[in-house]
């Protein structure tokens, strides 16, 4: 497999998780507030069973979110990387070429 | 004292069902996002990482499901409600002492016709009779009333027991998957 990874592109998701992780983090408080909202409206013995479901699916929302941030993480390092990675194979072929000059000097 | 706001319980369904589509629509763009992108990285961590996020997206549809099956209770919870009111208070612990009481009250109705009855009106002129008679279906309709009223409650109470019941069964039934929180180790 040969490795590659296009920054512009790479970057341009990067930018656009960002994006939707905004809009996640609304989506997520409001679910949260609705879920608190139904409970104000519905207040019964059976509304601690349903008090519990809110409470597994809340941090399940939350794992979630937490997973977008460690999406955008896993793009940032790799893209960091292969910046990384290029600028040295940069400096390489300079250093390469400068030793070459130098010989032909 | 349980209470069921059945106006405001159906207008925050309304804005639930529109947060389920966004959380929906928001995560299928995050999951096209990423897909799209495997043109752009390709690396054996890369690999991995398209790969964990198929089985994740996997996990994510059936969020949506469980998303979509607590909603199922909300208008399980407005269809059983509606058929009594638009807000309905109650308290179901009480229910044996108000059907008590007016049992208690129906009994004495009865108790007073019975004396009624017993009254020797033989002697008694055509007017006291009349009026007697007046006072005997005059209680009976108090009979009548009382024990309409007590069916009514009676089957009130009924309704909610029921309604409470498949509520909580319903309620039983759901099961919230854990999501496996996401670690960069393998990805980077």
């Amino acid at each position: 497999m040969k490795s590659k990874l296009d920054e512009e592109q790479i970057a341009k998701t990067i930018q656009k998780l960002y994006f939707y992780k905004k809009i996640e983090n609304l989506n997520f408080e409001e679910i949260r507030n609705s879920f608190k909202n139904i409970n104000n409206y519905y207040k019964t013995n059976n509304t601690i069973s349903l008090n519990n479901i809110y409470s597994a699916f809340v941090n399940k929302l939350k794992t979630r979110n937490d997973n977008s941030d460690t999406n955008i993480l896993i793009y940032n390092k790799n893209l960091e990387k292969y910046q990384r990675v290029s600028r040295e194979v940069a400096y390489d072929v300079i250093g390469n070429n400068i030793k070459v000059m130098n010989r032909n000097d | 004292m349980n209470e069921v706001d059945v106006l405001n319980l159906k207008e925050e369904i309304g804005k639930y069902n529109s947060l389920i589509d966004e959380y929906q629509e928001n995560y299928l763009n995050v999951y096209n996002e990423i897909k799209n992108s495997n043109m752009y990285w390709v690396d054996p961590q890369a690999l991995l990482f398209f790969e964990s996020k198929e089985l994740e997206k996997n996990k994510i549809d059936v969020s949506l499901e469980e998303l979509k099956s607590i909603k199922n209770i909300y208008d399980l919870i407005v269809s059983q409600y509606e058929r009594l009111g638009n807000n309905i208070k109650f308290d179901l612990s009480k229910r044996d002492i108000i059907l008590s009481k007016l049992n208690v009250y129906i009994n004495k109705l009865n108790r007073i016709i019975t004396l009624y009855n017993s009254l020797d009106i033989s002697y008694a002129s055509p007017s006291i009779r009349t009026s007697i008679n007046n006072q005997i279906a005059s209680v009976k309709s108090m009979i009548n009333v009382a024990n309409s009223v007590r069916k009514n409650i009676k089957d009130i109470f009924d309704k909610i027991v029921e309604s409470e019941d498949k509520i909580r069964k319903a309620i039983a039934n759901i099961q919230i998957e854990v999501l496996p929180a996401s670690t960069t180790e393998r990805f980077i």
